[in-house]
């Protein structure tokens, strides 16, 4: 696959922590190196603790990584490429005094998009019509329920109507509806031609949105390309990571 | 400019939401009503009394927010990951940790502005007014300064920690006089040496402490006033020149 064809190229990602300074430093990430191809819906999958979340952290610069190279769109991480992404982290805290529609029009007015009057009301209707929260516009985000305020989290990443999204574990908490209206948002968002990547635990939601996987154990990568082929001789995904993990592991 | 005033106006609203603040703020209101209360039972020093207790309560109060709102504010950010949110979008870390910052000023302006404008009608004395907003200037910055200094430890350290570092630095900014006076007397050699060291490295507060009736019946001069104001800029521009590099470096997990 050539560079241009890919939003987001990972090459050789590592990190390590150390808790405290009487502790080792341990290696959570190891040699990372993945790519989300353009326009497609990439998956992101791995055990508790594999370093999904700190993947991505790497990728946003949460996390300052030990080495390694981050490219989007061959460019390097910054406000311009910031500007592109729209990102949900996992278990979303938000400003829990605000009103669904305070908290949309910060952050629209954060992602650089300065709209006033009918223009923003407008938009802010659209976005929290999409998530479902039309009714809870005006409510404070503190009397929200856990898949609300999932729902809510994923309304400011798409209020600015990035070109990437970037989803951690974005159907943890969600009821069997919340799920679904996730899902068909997604399906929506895919459509459009919006470049995806996110992370489940969930890998039956994968196997229905994603044309692409990345697959991570232990910090290492163990599978990055199409996720047809990955299955091919599985009837299911768990079935395909379970024995891949098993390949790995021996 | 811009990502750093919305973070600061969403700050402020956030605070002002706030039931501790609500809490901190009636409080204060009742101090100033028990400072009358206790300034009637003197006949000759009725307007020292009340202003003395009137302006302490001001100080106090601007300070409890900044200690627990500012102590709290990062950690809670990186603890809860609300920044992640933030962070992803094109502003910078500098940014984010400014805007908090001026939120929470915006809030210590607006509380000591409301406190004196009470203090005022309280006091009823047209000639003081200009020297009150003088004095809550001063109270101001020297809370801006005890704020920015727990803003960058809580880059580093827990909040409670944070917050009684930031309250020992203020009773000893404003007490080295005294402090000195003790230990001399100790003729403790390594205690001479570590004050020596601590008084180099902390503001001096006690050398602008014009919250009491003499400062407001007749306000320090422009030179002075100049210096003071100077004098804490200074130090707040220091303090969250760190505080910005070291959330700069610091890993958000």
């Amino acid at each position: 696959m050539s560079a241009i064809e890919n939003a987001i190229e990972v090459k050789n990602l590592n990190k390590s922590f150390r808790k405290s300074v009487f502790e080792k430093s341990k290696h959570i990430l190891k040699n990372v190196s993945f790519d989300i191809p353009k326009n497609k819906t990439t998956g992101f999958v791995g055990n508790n603790g594999s370093g999904k979340t700190t993947s991505i952290k790497c990728i946003f610069e949460f996390i300052f990584k030990d080495s390694g190279d981050v490219k989007f769109f061959n460019q390097e991480m910054g406000p311009a490429v910031r500007r592109r992404i729209g990102y949900l982290p996992e278990r979303p805290y938000l400003y829990e005094f605000l009103t669904a529609e305070e908290f949309l029009k910060f952050h629209l007015s954060l992602s650089g998009i300065h709209l006033q009057g009918a223009a923003l009301n407008a938009l802010i209707d659209e976005t929290l019509h999409k998530v479902g929260l039309l009714e809870a516009k005006k409510k404070a985000l503190r009397s929200f329920s856990k898949g609300m305020l999932q729902r809510a989290g994923l309304a400011q990443a798409l209020i600015h109507k990035p070109e990437i999204l970037i989803l951690d574990e974005p159907m943890s908490g969600l009821d069997p509806d919340g799920r679904l209206m996730v899902k068909d948002i997604l399906r929506e968002e895919k459509k459009k031609g919006i470049t995806i990547f996110f992370s489940s635990h969930l890998l039956q939601d994968m196997e229905e949105l994603c044309d692409h996987l990345v697959a991570i154990h232990g910090g290492e990568i163990i599978y990055n390309s199409d996720l047809k082929s990955f299955m091919s001789q599985f009837p299911s995904l768990e079935e395909a990571f379970r024995s891949k993990q098993k390949e790995v592991q021996k | 400019m811009r990502a750093i005033y919305t973070i600061a106006l969403t700050t402020l609203r956030e605070l002002i939401r706030e039931k501790l603040f609500i809490v901190i703020f009636f409080l204060a209101i009742g101090l100033l009503f028990i400072s009358v209360a206790l300034s009637n039972l003197s006949i000759w020093e009725f307007q020292r009394i009340l202003a003395d207790l009137s302006l302490s309560s001001m100080e106090f109060t601007a300070l409890g927010i900044a200690l627990f709102s500012g102590s709290y504010m990062i950690y809670k950010e990186i603890e809860k990951q609300t920044c992640l949110l933030l962070l992803s979008k094109p502003i910078s870390r500098r940014q984010f940790i400014l805007g908090k910052f001026c939120g929470l000023s915006l809030l210590l302006l607006l509380t000591l502005l409301a406190l004196t404008v009470l203090m005022n009608i309280i006091l009823l004395e047209p000639e003081y007014i200009l020297n009150s907003f003088m004095i809550m200037l001063n109270i101001y910055l020297k809370v801006l300064v005890i704020l920015a200094l727990v803003f960058l430890l809580s880059v580093y350290i827990r909040p409670v920690i944070s917050l009684l570092f930031g309250f020992s630095f203020y009773l000893y900014s404003h007490g080295i006089n005294s402090v000195e006076f003790l230990i001399k007397k100790t003729n403790d050699d390594n205690l001479i040496a570590i004050h020596k060291v601590l008084e180099t490295i902390s503001p001096q507060f006690f050398r602008f402490n014009w919250k009491n009736y003499y400062f407001l019946k007749d306000a320090p001069d422009m030179n002075s006033f100049v210096i003071m104001t100077s004098y804490f800029i200074l130090w707040i521009v220091f303090l969250m020149i760190f505080a910005v590099r070291g959330f700069n470096k610091r890993d958000i997990v």
